[in-house]
């Protein structure tokens, strides 16, 4: 956007535009530009059609600052001159974001919005729904604690669920078997679990985790898992009545959502369970070991590294006038995953906000943005982690916005990072 | 000044057709706009600099439907204009002041 052509490469465009010689060409530019001066001189306009106007608008005299003393000066009365586009340049120019309008946003949710503005392109689906979000929004506000506090704070409850789920059989290979490497199953178990927890919401989750979320459930998250209602009277006295009977009846209204989710479609976690319940019991030893690697393998490691992408991919060559915003939109349903088409192909070009017509990039094909799994949910939250590093060594002023996004999609993957990042930007990375 | 003075003018001036003129300056205009849409700056001497800017999101009050806006970004060309030109119009109109 900050390119520039110099004259002389302008002059040679347009000869060749025109069929005429530079030198021709030169001349009837600075012709024209002189008209243009004398035509603004006499009549003070001056317009050419299919571009633009340029007029002499006079400012009056104001009271400024110079702003290297500080001193109070009077600004002289004078003529500004003003380029107005035409309609034809300016949708032209605007082309590459003709798509996106204007929307009427409700009162409330706005003043928050604006706090936690997302960058440009991000923000704008931030505020598209802002409806539906109220409607479902209060049931789901403690959705990210449930989520990501086991995570978070894995220890003791979390590990002993998991083994009452899960370790019975590794337990039992074990004993039988000692060769099996110890540290295996422990690291299996442990993420398995807060997964678990999280399939069962994985749609709701990932539409309340893109609007903002208040800041209530976020302090408790950081205050992990433990019993919240003690934790809020205590803590905070008599003031928080109120906020700790809110939070009750959050609770309660989550509970009775979950139990509804868990009628309604458990399938997963009810043959994982299945499974794992009847895995334990045939005692023969080669035979649960394939299994287990079965069920294990695409859940288990929380780092993309040594992961198959969690994405199917595709080959697509850049059409003039795409945008990771737009390919992401189309290809994947949701213009907000475009940090995965970058994260993919940045080894070919550094600039997140540029890519070129004809490039070959390789993008996800089979996203269903409403119900992305938590590796691709990670594997988004990693996109948006990589634009924010580049973005914090380019633009360090909006950089705070991605990585404000990437809390969005993985807590995990934020709180990965916490000791690399600016800390202000992870002051408000946390802010939600 | 409309197009119409401007395209005479400048056929007087460079001595060429009044049609040959249109066609001239139809294709400077083309490729100023050409490359303007592509996001590139074009700077011509003595009358100024054509830019393209990315104007950011912005919230805006409507206070007739009292509602909320959000104004998707968009691209904007300025125009900002040759210290000489500025000078030279600084007090056109008014030179009585």
């Amino acid at each position: 956007m900050s390119e520039k052509i110099t004259f002389k490469e302008l002059v040679e465009l347009i000869a060749k535009q025109s069929e005429q010689s530079q030198n021709a060409t030169n001349s009837f530019i600075g012709e024209l530009v002189q008209i243009i001066e004398s035509g603004l001189k006499k009549s003070g306009s001056v317009s050419i059609s299919g571009f633009g106007k340029f007029e002499l608008r006079w400012m009056n005299e104001r009271e400024g600052v110079n702003p290297q003393t500080g001193e109070e000066i009077t600004i002289p009365g004078q003529n500004k001159i003003v380029f107005k586009p035409y309609k034809d340049l300016r949708e032209q120019v605007n082309r590459p974001y003709a798509k996106l309008k204007t929307k009427v946003l409700d009162d409330t949710p706005v003043k928050k919005q604006k706090k936690e503005t997302l960058p440009d392109d991000v923000q704008i689906k931030v505020t598209e729904k802002p409806k539906d979000e109220r409607g479902t929004g209060k049931l789901i506000i403690p959705v990210p604690k449930l989520k990501f506090s086991p995570k978070k704070e894995p220890p003791k409850e979390d590990r002993d669920v998991a083994k009452d789920i899960e370790d019975p059989k590794v337990d039992d290979g074990e004993d039988m078997l000692i060769e099996r490497p110890v540290p295996v199953p422990v690291p299996v178990a442990e993420p398995k679990e807060s997964r678990e927890e999280a399939d069962l919401l994985p749609e709701d989750i990932f539409k309340e985790k893109r609007h903002e979320i208040p800041a209530e459930p976020i302090k408790k998250d950081e205050k992990k898992r433990a019993p919240l209602k003690k934790k809020a009277q205590k803590s905070s006295g008599m003031n928080w009545t109120y906020t700790a009977a809110a939070v009750i009846v959050a609770i309660a209204i989550l509970i009775i959502f979950l139990m509804m989710q868990r009628t309604e479609g458990p399938a997963e976690v009810a043959t994982t369970q299945n499974e794992e319940v009847v895995t334990p019991e045939p005692p023969a030893v080669p035979d649960p070991e394939p299994e287990q690697e079965v069920t294990v393998e695409p859940e288990a490691v929380p780092q993309p590294d040594g992961d198959p992408f969690p994405f199917e991919l595709q080959p697509h060559s850049v059409l003039a006038g795409e945008s990771h915003w737009t390919i992401a939109d189309t290809q994947m349903g949701d213009p907000f995953l475009w940090p995965v088409i970058y994260e993919l192909n940045k080894e070919q070009y550094n600039n997140p906000d540029f890519i070129r017509a004809q490039e070959n990039l390789t993008i996800p094909s089979d996203a269903d943005p409403d119900q992305l799994t938590d590796l691709q949910l990670e594997q988004v939250a990693l996109g948006y982690l990589s634009v924010y590093r580049w973005t914090a060594e380019n633009r360090p002023e909006n950089a705070k916005y991605f990585l404000w996004a990437v809390g969005v999609y993985s807590m995990d993957i934020l709180y990965s990072v916490e000791n690399e990042v600016d800390a202000n930007d992870w002051e408000f990375a946390l802010r939600r | 000044m409309n197009y119409s003075d401007l395209i005479d003018q400048l056929a007087e001036a460079t001595g060429n057709s009044k049609v040959k003129t249109k066609e001239l300056l139809g294709d400077a205009i083309s490729v100023l706009s050409d490359q303007l849409s592509k996001g590139t700056g074009v700077s011509i001497p003595e009358l100024g600099t054509f830019t393209v800017k990315v104007k950011e999101v912005q919230k805006v009050y409507n206070p007739h439907h009292d509602a909320y806006l959000m104004v998707p970004p968009k691209r904007v060309v300025e125009f900002s204009p040759a210290s000489g030109l500025k000078s030279e119009l600084k007090f056109t109109g008014r030179e009585d002041e």
